[in-house]
């Protein structure tokens, strides 16, 4: 796999493994990291997390990557981990490019 | 006599078969039936779900054998969306199982009537306290889907739709239910009823659609809305896959249940290695390619990485998307590095995604606060929200 | 294929241990009784306990909690959720204590509370609170939804880790009907109780009993 590929796929993994670990970790899932597919929704179906679980997905998102979501944010960046993922990474490049 | 399929006979394009029952396939216009279903509301017959009730003093144990989800956690008026598997840990169908108290009605939308009293019979074990009755023909289900669906189904059934949660229902009289599911992602009710109450209810859906701008619409429809949001399909991605993990389903099982049928090679399987998992992919040029196919070759750099399952046109993206079938390596959403070969001999980029692949309309709306019809609420809650700001801003 | 044991059957209004009994054996009283009766228990690699706390509306302290709006306190929800499992800790004490003395294994509920509801049953359970306390380590809980006067909250604990240096841990949660109002993890730790305030250790408790 070419260098370039290589460091895109692995910063995703990274992050994806720590979103994991500490949604498993705040929200006392029964789920190993593995477990849980890419593309499991947070709300309604998937993980089925409600309102008082949503709060934990925006402190993480404080205390781990160091973003704070604005209120009146569409909420549909945290409609899957993959969606969130691609929110942390946004931010990431927005923060970088700054 | 079914009324409603001799009203389908009538007014619908074409009907066709699925498990035995025949249902609307196409009723319209495709773009007419798709517009409404993602901007106001459709009517839909899903008749052809299989549809079994179980009940008695094991109904529970039964099923919680059976599934690989956690039956428990249905209370009454709560659905379990689950899946059976089989004797290699496999899916066979995804079963939505409806708690009624006492008893339970499991739905089924890909295997037919017999099949489903079958898989249940064979993985009962020892537990034989329980009653299973066929509902499947003797009850239809008349669908009524979209952004303001719930504004419709309030007319009809009351206030009481506006309090149901996604996955929960309410059991009315005459034997029949609501229950708020849907496979598209919009706001959904469908209705289980006794098959000869069906016509009337139909009609009295469309006549109080009318203000709505309510199309009927068939299985055709449905077969595109699932691309845009992708759900178990048999005819899809099942094809190549029926492993959880391989098709991103693993929320649909629970690895710590005691006992199910299945749950061994299902726990095997966990140990092992993943090789390939289903992503989704969209086409970076815009347009309906017609030359993208089922089974197009994904390329990084030269060497082969997957295929395409399950591609076709998403008027809401305007573009070709598909789920690739691709080796563990390369299988993130996010990247823009591959291309895939289709029957042209063209090669063209591809961008992985996450799914589903539309943020749907009905996320922006809130049934407490919007409307579709009536003037002085707004449509929806990004509409209301810009009121709001634009009305700040003059202050 | 899995094969699938016949589990015992047990009525829907099957009480395990009855209001009066739990009066009785006085682990704890008013005002501080929080768990109304026990309705289920099941023994195994994580045992589990299904309780029930009613919530009236001439409990004292609604009168302060709000003035004029009656809601539960979150703080008493938790403490259904420590005195739930101290009565699990305290049910699974004494089913190993009756195997040791009697050789039956307790696996029916209605022979567990027919062994529970008599003179010889309420002797064994204060003698094992006599001697040993629950106190509360820690707790992680969310609070899901407001719990009002007329609601019946269904408690459940399920013991699923006891560690090595014998805290115990649960999964908890309670549900008003069939919405789980609060739901989470707790842990509490036992402790020999002489009934002077001086503590012994644990391990000393084999020599004790």
């Amino acid at each position: 796999m070419q260098e370039v590929l290589k460091n895109i796929i692995d910063e995703r993994k990274a992050v994806l493994g720590e979103v994991k670990k500490v949604l498993i970790e705040r929200l006392n899932l029964y789920q190993e990291p593995q477990d849980i597919d890419e593309d499991t929704p947070l709300f309604g179906s998937g993980l089925k997390l409600d309102s008082v679980d949503a709060t934990e997905v925006v402190v993480m998102l404080d205390m781990s990557f160091g973003i704070k979501v604005e209120e009146g944010t569409d909420p549909s960046f945290m409609r899957n981990i993959n969606q969130l993922v691609d929110f942390i990474l946004e931010h990431k490049r927005a923060t970088e490019a700054a | 006599m079914n009324g409603l399929l001799a009203l389908h006979n009538q007014q619908a394009k074409n009907v066709i078969s699925v498990n035995g029952i025949e249902v609307p396939n196409q009723y319209s216009e495709l773009d007419k039936e798709y517009y409404a279903l993602r901007h106001n509301v459709a009517l839909s017959d899903y008749s052809h779900y299989s549809k079994l009730k179980i009940e008695g003093d094991e109904a529970f144990d039964v099923l919680d054998v059976s599934v690989a989800g956690d039956v428990a956690e249905i209370r009454d008026e709560q659905t379990l969306h689950t899946v059976l598997l089989d004797e290699a840990g496999n899916i066979i169908t995804d079963v939505y199982i409806m708690n009624d108290d006492d008893s339970y009605v499991v739905l089924a939308e890909h295997v037919d009537d017999a099949t489903l009293m079958n898989l249940f019979q064979e993985r009962m074990g020892e537990f034989e306290d329980v009653e299973m009755t066929s509902l499947t023909q003797s009850h239809a289900i008349v669908a009524v889907e979209g952004p303001y669906s719930w504004e419709l189904a309030k007319e009809i059934y009351g206030m009481d739709v506006i309090g149901i949660p996604f996955l929960g229902f309410i059991a009315l009289e005459d034997d029949t239910y609501l229950l708020r599911a849907g496979k598209h992602g919009e706001f959904g009710y469908k209705v289980i009823l006794p098959i000869q109450e069906a016509e009337a209810l139909w009609k009295e859906i469309e006549e109080k659609g009318m203000r709505y701008e309510l199309v009927k619409a068939g299985l055709a429809l449905h077969k595109l809305t699932r691309l845009e949001n992708p759900y178990f399909s048999p005819a899809g991605s099942g094809s190549v896959s029926r492993d959880p993990r391989e098709l991103q389903l693993q929320w649909m099982v629970r690895y710590d249940k005691d006992e199910f049928f299945g749950r061994e090679p299902l726990l095997e399987k966990r140990d092992q290695a993943l090789t390939k998992i289903i992503v989704g992919v969209v086409l970076e040029q815009e347009g309906e390619i017609k030359a993208i196919g089922s089974g197009d070759v994904i390329f990084c750099n030269g060497e082969e990485i997957g295929k395409l399952v399950s591609c076709g046109y998403s008027p809401s993206l305007k573009k070709v998307i598909a789920q690739g079938f691709i080796d563990k390596a390369y299988a993130y959403a996010g990247i823009d590095a591959y291309v895939i070969k289709s029957a042209d001999g063209v090669e063209r980029k591809i961008n992985t995604t996450a799914t589903p692949f539309i943020n749907n309309h009905s996320m922006l709306i809130n049934p407490n606060e919007n409307s579709f019809v009536n003037p002085d609420k707004f449509r929806n809650m990004l509409e209301q929200l810009e009121a709001k700001e634009a009305k700040e801003a003059e202050a | 294929m899995t094969t699938v044991n016949r589990k015992k059957r047990v009525a829907k209004d099957f009480v395990l241990i009855e209001p009066f009994m739990l009066q009785k054996l006085a682990l704890f009283r008013q005002p501080f009784m929080m768990v109304d009766k026990i309705i289920n228990f099941k023994n195994g690699e994580r045992p589990k306990i299904t309780s029930i706390k009613t919530v009236a509306a001439n409990e004292p302290h609604f009168t302060g909690h709000f003035p004029g709006f009656p809601v539960m306190p979150g703080v008493l929800i938790a403490e259904t959720f420590g005195q739930t499992s101290e009565y699990m800790n305290v049910i699974l004490q004494f089913i190993e204590d009756y195997q040791q003395e009697t050789g039956n294994k307790l696996e029916d509920l209605h022979e567990l509370k027919g062994a529970i509801h008599c003179p010889e049953g309420v002797e064994r359970v204060k003698k094992i609170s006599t001697n040993l306390m629950g106190f509360l380590a820690s707790q992680d809980l969310k609070f899901r939804g407001v719990v009002y006067p007329g609601d019946v909250l269904e408690i459940t604990s399920e013991l699923f880790l006891v560690d090595s240096t014998g805290f115990n841990h649960f999964n908890v949660e309670a549900r008003v009907g069939k919405k789980i109002v609060c739901s989470g993890r707790m842990s509490n730790w036992r402790q020999i109780h002489t009934g002077f305030g001086i503590q012994e250790d644990k391990l000393q408790k084999k020599e004790t009993i």
